[in-house]
């Protein structure tokens, strides 16, 4: 029929059939008519006839159940859908982690919106794993583009997370290992290492700056002179860097030694005349990248400064606030303020550089930001107290408010409701939008305060969302903290 | 009538509503709150100097707001039922304000004159008046039948292999014809021809289906006049000449019942809003289908969604296959659903059940459908419902919602309602202990 259709009846005259007991239906009409009547028919009886199969594939097994996930009915279920809808990060992290800490999953229906946010934005998965649950996971495993979910529910502890997790995944396995068993997992990652891509080398070699110890020398030092990629080898040169009795860091030590001598508590400072032999198998750059104004004397000092251990300049007998004073009025000021910089962000745990190297002031206040959360969180907070406090800038303000990104603490919470009145005259759009973040920032004993707010339109909308985000969070742990 | 907040957010007209009612919802934008067993209300501060006075009706889906938009409901209403739905400590009882009282008295009348109306009608209609225009509209439609019959011998007899080369313009022209000819369904069943011709390779024998399926409405209309009266107004629906909604109240019996609301789809074309709402009644045991248009905005006056109950008086469309109704009253909301309404077991039974629809009325596109035990799950980029028995159906669904509806499930059988095409099923809600679970969003 079909072909007689595509043809023409006036090519193709055979009169059309159906079946016995229908044909009787298609009598007495031209072959045109007769093609149309008889397509009718049979698209009603095929419509009708319909069969669909009984299929033998086996059927996937279904979810286990998960008795810690939230039930629809909860009055949390319409709050946390409203949450995932208007996608503000730091209000997910929070929820996820207040529900993760009551052993709670996400309601069924919110599952393939967090999914799909877990995808589109990598920083939220960490946080959504955990209340993702075991329904997330079956669910993630039938859709590859929610790969990192397939492990939902499970902990960085668990091995399946080295073996089938995603490169992030099993950075963060190794690093969970290196408290309990640091040679254990050194081990794991030198044998999986000759078979990753550069990229994934690149994310798990970092774990090792846990618990790091002179045992892992050998073979970090084997990735220093061994691997094709530039951006691990500058990885194993700033491990290195922190274990001062390496071959590297004596190396190190040495070359900078002929550029740096004191006396009488006077720094001379004589940058390197030429770029030595073996320093680039030692991942050191003799051209600076474009865009650095330094001449070339100026950048392998940098260089040396970043990545020789910080202890040593102890050593010179001058604390590291005397050194970086004078550091700071050299005519190499430049390559070596930006060289400690660089060695104090690697090189962690060096409270008291860390300070000194704040208190040095002159740095850009977002640098500034980044070094206070290398701290220790005690003293991060009275770098950020200092700098809520003094600073009546709004805009400044704005960007602490929307950098520091840890748990404040009630005095740094108190600064920076004093100064509120100062920064909200300011009318600065840029503190407009850090507004609604500062409500996320309140620590959860102070939500229940009302403030007293100057009545300026500019702010009104603003304002509205920072109350609605802090009902929100009462809510959260109103009924989380049962 | 306790709303939920899931409810409340599918009735909002559009996304920019719903924010905008989000950011009403702080008690101190209202200087007045109330409520009492009849109503909320509240006065809203607005960006006039006289507030803006809202009011909910609570036994009548329906409400009223002082506030220049047309949105339907309007943001000030919308933040209203959510400070009731979230923060109902905010809104005390009380005796309503006058203004409050005199709209709902108001309301009461207009019911009742509508209704009394629609019995008048009832009485005075002129039969003989009627008849003529039916008889002269009927002559216009079968020569805009005759005329097309003729295109459609002409397509056959030239042979159809040369349609993807065809513009657009030579399926537009003839439709167009059948919109002057009062066959607008015609018109309308040449566009879906048209759409079929891309859709890839089996293409022919779904136009060849198409052309088959036009041409037995020709034949019927030819006949209009010795086919049984049910299936004229069938006939006459597809042809896009449907019984007026006056008519319908005024000539067909009232079916008083307590309906639950066990779908609801939202569909937009050239700026025209459809909402089909699908009702189940619980004594009758009959669903219901309502139709409901909104030009511009997705705005519609009686607030219905999933899982309310209503107690209302419907009228059907006259059809061999009953479905299509109208509310012919105010509904009064009603408490929920006590015991589940019944499903077909297998898919068995709901093909014979569509089957059977067919053979009443062959021009059936669509038929409610409810199901237990049926398991959705995806195979090889395949969308498949599973009955008990291993038989499997396609899923008609949205992107975000298969993934909803296999969360809701998560593999083990569920209770599910929706709407079958012969072919696939497009899920409107999944029910678990008598309330929905997941509901279709779109």
């Amino acid at each position: 029929m079909v072909s007689t259709a595509l043809l023409g009846t006036a090519r193709n005259a055979a009169p059309v059939s159906l079946s016995r007991l229908l044909d009787p239906l298609l009598a007495g009409t031209d072959a045109e008519f007769r093609l149309l009547r008889a397509a009718g028919i049979s698209e009603v009886v095929e419509a009708a006839a319909q069969q669909p199969p009984i299929s033998s594939s086996p059927m996937l097994a279904p979810c286990p159940s998960d008795p810690l996930q939230i039930t629809s009915a909860s009055e949390l279920t319409p709050l946390l859908a409203r949450l995932f809808e208007e996608g503000r990060p730091l209000l997910i992290e929070e929820a996820c982690e207040l529900l993760a800490n009551a052993s709670l999953c996400l309601p069924s229906r919110l599952i393939p919106r967090a999914l799909e946010l877990g995808r589109n934005t990598s920083s939220l998965r960490a946080a959504l794993r955990p209340v993702l649950g075991k329904r997330g996971a079956w669910i993630a495993a039938q859709n590859p583009a929610w790969k990192f979910a397939l492990l939902a529910g499970t902990e960085a502890a668990d091995r399946r997370w080295w073996d089938e997790g995603d490169s992030m995944q099993r950075a963060a396995f190794l690093y969970e290992l290196r408290q309990t068993d640091p040679s254990g997992a050194r081990t794991l990652l030198e044998q999986a290492f000759p078979g990753e891509t550069a990229r994934a080398r690149a994310i798990l070699l970092p774990a090792l700056a846990r618990s790091l110890e002179p045992d892992d020398e050998p073979f970090i030092a084997s990735v220093l002179s061994a691997d094709r990629s530039k951006e691990v080898r500058q990885i194993a040169s700033r491990l290195l860097s922190r274990l001062p009795d390496s071959e590297f860091a004596r190396r190190m030590t040495g070359r900078l030694q002929s550029s740096v001598s004191h006396a009488q508590a006077r720094l001379a400072i004589e940058p390197p005349q030429a770029f030595g032999a073996g320093w680039s198998d030692d991942a050191l750059e003799e051209k600076a990248p474009a865009g650095l104004k330094l001449g070339d004397r100026g950048w392998w000092l940098q260089q040396l400064v970043s990545l020789t251990p910080l202890v040593w300049w102890e050593l010179l007998e001058l604390d590291p606030a005397d050194v970086l004073s004078q550091a700071a009025k050299s005519e190499w000021k430049e390559p070596l303020m930006a060289g400690f910089r660089a060695a104090i962000l690697s090189q962690q745990d060096n409270v008291k550089w860390t300070l000194a190297f704040l208190k040095q002031g002159g740095l850009e206040h977002q640098d500034a930001l980044r070094l206070a959360l290398t701290l220790p969180p005690t003293d991060a907070h009275s770098v950020f107290e200092e700098i809520l406090s003094t600073s009546g800038d709004s805009w400044l303000a704005a960007q602490v408010i929307e950098s520091a990104n840890f748990k404040w603490s009630p005095s740094s919470w108190h600064a920076a409701k004093k100064q509120l009145p100062h920064w909200l005259v300011q009318q600065d759009w840029r503190f407009r939008s850090a507004l609604p973040v500062l409500a996320c920032r309140i620590p959860r004993q102070f939500l229940h305060e009302s403030l007293d707010w100057p009545d300026i339109p500019f702010f009104a909308e603003a304002l509205d969302e920072f109350y609605r985000i802090t009902d929100q969070r009462k809510t959260l742990y109103r009924v989380l903290s049962q | 009538m306790n709303l939920t907040t899931d409810q409340i957010v599918a009735m909002a007209p559009d996304d920019a509503s719903l924010k905008a009612a989000r950011s009403l919802t702080s008690p101190a934008k209202w200087p007045l709150l109330g409520q009492s067993s009849d109503a909320l209300w509240g006065e809203c501060q607005g960006s006039g100097s006289k507030p803006y006075q809202v009011s909910v009706d609570l036994t009548s889906p329906g409400s009223k707001c002082t506030c220049p938009s047309r949105k339907f409901p309007c943001k000030h209403a919308l933040g209203l039922l959510l400070i009731a739905a979230e923060k109902p400590a905010s809104v005390h009882q009380s005796d309503p304000p006058p203004w409050v009282t005199d709209w709902l008295t108001s309301r009461r009348q207009k019911s009742e004159k509508k209704v009394a109306a629609a019995s008048q009608n009832r009485e005075t209609a002129d039969p003989e008046a009627a008849a003529k225009r039916t008889a002269k509209r009927l002559a216009r439609m079968k020569e805009g039948g005759e005329e097309l019959a003729r295109w459609l011998a002409d397509q056959v007899r030239g042979g159809i292999a040369d349609y993807p080369r065809k513009p657009s313009s030579f399926f537009t022209a003839i439709a167009a014809r059948m919109v002057d000819a009062q066959t607008p369904g015609l018109g309308n069943e040449i566009s879906r021809l048209e759409s079929m011709i891309h859709t890839g390779d089996g293409w022919p024998r779904h136009v060849l289906g198409q052309l088959g399926r036009i041409y037995l409405l020709i034949e019927a209309l030819r006949r209009f006049e010795s086919l049984p009266v049910p299936l004229q107004a069938d006939l006459r629906a597809e042809l896009g000449w449907p019984l007026d909604r006056e008519e319908v109240l005024a000539t067909q019996p009232l079916v008083q019942d307590n309906w639950t609301v066990l779908g609801q789809t939202y569909a937009e074309r050239d700026k025209l809003w459809e909402r089909r709402t699908w009702l189940w009644g619980q004594t009758t045991r009959k669903m219901a289908l309502l139709l409901e248009f909104a030009y511009g905005n997705r705005s519609f006056a009686i607030t219905l969604a999933v899982g309310m109950r209503i107690k209302a008086s419907l009228a059907y469309f006259p059809s061999v296959f009953p479905l299509r109704a109208l509310l012919a009253d105010e509904a009064i909301g009603a408490s929920p659903l006590s015991e589940p309404f019944p499903a077909y077991p297998d898919f068995d039974s709901c093909l014979n059940a569509f089957a059977d629809a067919l053979s009443g009325n062959p021009w059936l596109r669509t038929l409610p459908v409810a199901l237990d035990g049926v398991t959705p799950l995806l195979r090889d980029e395949f969308w498949l419902l599973r009955d008990l028995t291993g038989t499997e159906l396609r899923l008609q669904q949205g992107d975000l919602e298969k993934w909803q509806l296999l969360a809701e499930s998560s593999g083990r059988p569920v209770r599910v309602f929706g709407e079958f095409n012969g072919r696939e099923l497009r899920v409107l809600s999944s029910w678990e202990q008598g309330s929905p679970a997941f509901v279709a969003t779109s």
